[in-house]
């Protein structure tokens, strides 16, 4: 479960105001908003790069600065993917995916299933710049899911991706959903959003405007919601 | 994973060509100093042979003698960047004390000084652009910092990424230092305890300003622009490497006016000479035998007071070019590259220490040389004008100053600035790395 309440960001373009999220375990949530920052200033929040805000952050119930147990890796239990393709081009996918199962925790059989899935042995010796990128996020987004994560973030992570990616990327947020998985999605393509999330939130300048099921956002003039809340 | 990171082709290309280069400069440096050992048996022999010309102490006394500067085998790692190169010197009974830097004949088309066309060179000019390049390429991927952050915890990322950056270069740094051993060994240059721990102190100096130039190198990784973290690096690169050691160059150059002209200083010199010898031959005219004891008591007047004046005109000057130095070395410390520049001056054995230690050692020789010449010219032999067996002044080769390599006096101060340095760049590149990580 990912949860914000009344929080306060100051000092920061976009200053965050007021702010009230809950996406509870088995939901997905699209947050959209056209303005980068202000998604940037929630993932450090959630990543505990950014501790200089006032109100509550939860993962699990648990209080997002609260200080980690020593040795323990990962223990916020969420996990973030965004779009960007800034991968070291030369590193080998075999490194990668060695470096991850060390530190992952994930089982062998879990790996194997993966590795036939993907058809990795293929591609194992490849550099990650030799790759297509629909392929290398498709390696993430499996070797992400391997270790039972609670909580997903993803900012953009299917935008620019074929029509089959995009199937795939939805069947899969279905399949976390009803693993009792809690999926936030930060975009600003109001079509994907509800094919996406359960709810769908507009942000502006800081602020959540407006809350709505994807069932009542389909309804809604796309073109109307574009102009009221997305457009600068 | 980080080292995995690091270790492409194209770095590994990158090390094996500046390995390359930094040992192609090591062999020009071992050149050179052959040929200055070399040119070492030639002066000795000769100047052996110009003291068997001399008919007489009057003659010996006006052409005097000079006196070689034999560089440490050091100096190979520092051929083209120290300060002073091959010196001699010119010693005489009369005012004559001079220390010159010949251009007759082949010397005119030898390697000009002052750049970087030698190991410690290219370690400061390519090899500070290497560091810069891998401590941005560190933090340039952000999708994979994040991920990998996420899995592993961001300080203990972020640590990693420096810990196997500084085992990374200091591997190769090694690689070069070992390379250019093979290189002295098979030239049959042996280095001494005291220089191999002199190396050693370098090998400090060079590792931070690799620690230096890599926490720069990942503040310009940090930033969300590639471009303007590229610019920051070229402009860091030039100011550190190129502008900052000028500046410094060109203040001393400028302090360095303040100093006594030599021909001020010769020619006060020589009117204290002068006068001595109007007044001598005044009371006295010529010597000869008649008036040998008076002329005794007047060369033992000069040998009080008017040789101290003339050796107080060279002290006073010794202590003008000190502080000067002083300054130099005071100003080195307060930034990385310049405390690099110097302190590798002083390790060559051809930096401005080293010529102190050469110009005492030519005037405490001299002080030696006039109280011979005198005690041959006016108490062996008073005879001016008639053929005298000639003894060389010189033993075994006093006239070769062997230079030692050493360290500037505030190397430890200068290290610390260093580190205070680097300290408060790696906290600005961590406070960046995770402030910008999800910009």
């Amino acid at each position: 479960m990912i949860k914000i309440e009344k929080l306060f960001l100051k000092k920061r373009i976009p200053e965050i105001s007021e702010f009230d999220l809950c996406v509870a375990n088995g939901e997905s949530y699209v947050l959209l908003s056209s303005d980068d920052n202000a998604f940037n200033h929630l993932i450090n929040i959630f990543s505990r790069i950014e501790k200089n805000f006032k109100g509550r952050v939860e993962i699990d119930s648990e209080n997002i600065l609260e200080p980690h147990s020593k040795g323990e890796i990962n223990p916020d239990n969420l996990v973030f993917l965004s779009n960007g393709n800034q991968w070291p081009p030369d590193l080998k996918v075999k490194d990668w995916i060695d470096f991850f199962k060390k530190y992952s925790g994930a089982a062998e059989e879990e790996f194997e299933e993966i590795y036939i899935k993907l058809n990795i042995d293929r591609i194992s010796s490849c550099k990650i710049g030799e790759l297509p990128e629909i392929e290398w996020r498709r390696i993430l987004f499996s070797l992400v899911q391997l270790n039972g994560f609670g909580n997903y973030i993803f900012k953009d992570f299917a935008k620019g991706m074929p029509f089959d990616f995009n199937l795939e990327f939805k069947k899969t947020i279905q399949r976390l959903k009803k693993n009792g998985c809690a999926v936030l999605y930060f975009s600003n393509d109001v079509f994907l959003a509800p094919e996406i999330g359960d709810r769908v939130g507009f942000m502006k300048k800081g602020k959540l405007l407006l809350e709505l099921t994807s069932t009542a956002m389909k309804k809604i003039s796309i073109k109307e919601i574009y102009f009221q809340f997305l457009a600068e | 994973m980080e080292l995995k990171r690091l270790l492409t082709k194209k770095m590994v290309g990158i090390l094996l060509f500046l390995l390359m280069l930094m040992a192609y400069f090591v062999q020009i440096g071992i050149d050179q100093y052959k040929s200055t050992v070399d040119n070492k048996e030639i002066f000795l022999d000769f100047e052996a042979k110009k003291v068997e010309q001399y008919i007489n102490y009057n003659q010996y006394g006006t052409y005097g003698f000079r006196i070689f500067f034999m560089p440490s085998p050091l100096s190979v790692f520092f051929s083209n960047s120290s300060s002073i190169s091959e010196l001699t010197s010119i010693v005489d009974a009369g005012e004559r004390l001079n220390i010159y830097n010949s251009f007759k004949g082949k010397a005119l088309f030898s390697e000009k000084l002052g750049g970087f066309k030698d190991f410690s060179g290219i370690m400061l000019l390519l090899g500070s652009l290497m560091f810069l390049y891998c401590g941005y390429e560190a933090l340039i991927h952000k999708d994979y910092l994040r991920f990998t952050g996420n899995l592993v915890g961001f300080r203990r990322l972020f640590l990693s990424i420096i810990i196997s950056r500084f085992f990374f270069l200091v591997i190769f740094f090694a690689g070069g230092v070992g390379i250019a051993f093979i290189q002295l060994k098979l030239n049959h240059i042996t280095l001494s305890r005291s220089e191999y721990n002199l190396l050693g102190f370098y090998v400090l100096n060079t590792v931070l300003l690799s620690l230096f130039f890599l926490a720069i190198g990942t503040i310009a990784g940090s930033f969300k622009s590639r471009f303007s973290g590229f610019v920051l690096l070229i402009i860091s690169w030039f100011l550190s490497v190129l502008l900052i050691p000028g500046l410094v160059s060109r203040l001393i150059s400028q302090k360095a006016d303040n100093i006594t002209p030599e021909y001020t200083l010769e020619l006060r010199k020589l009117k204290t000479l002068m006068e001595f010898e109007k007044r001598a031959f005044e009371k006295y005219g010529p010597t000869d035998t008649k008036n040998i004891s008076e002329v005794r008591e007047l060369i033992e007047s000069y040998w009080r007071n008017e040789l101290r004046k003339i050796q107080d005109l060279e002290k006073k000057l010794v202590m003008e070019v000190r502080k000067n130095i002083r300054r130099f070395q005071v100003f080195s410390i307060h930034f990385p590259t310049t405390f690099y520049l110097s302190v590798n001056n002083e390790i060559s054995s051809k930096g401005y220490n080293s010529f102190n230690s050469y110009y005492d050692y030519i005037r405490r020789l001299k002080e030696k040389f006039v109280r011979f010449y005198l005690d041959r010219r006016y108490y062996t032999d008073t005879t001016p004008d008639s053929l005298t067996k000639i003894e060389s002044f010189l033993k075994k080769n006093e006239n070769v100053f062997i230079a030692s390599s050493g360290l500037p006096g505030n190397f430890w101060g200068g290290c610390s600035v260093t580190l205070a340095y680097i300290f408060v760049l790696w906290i600005i590149s961590y406070v960046r790395f995770k402030k910008n990580l999800f910009l």
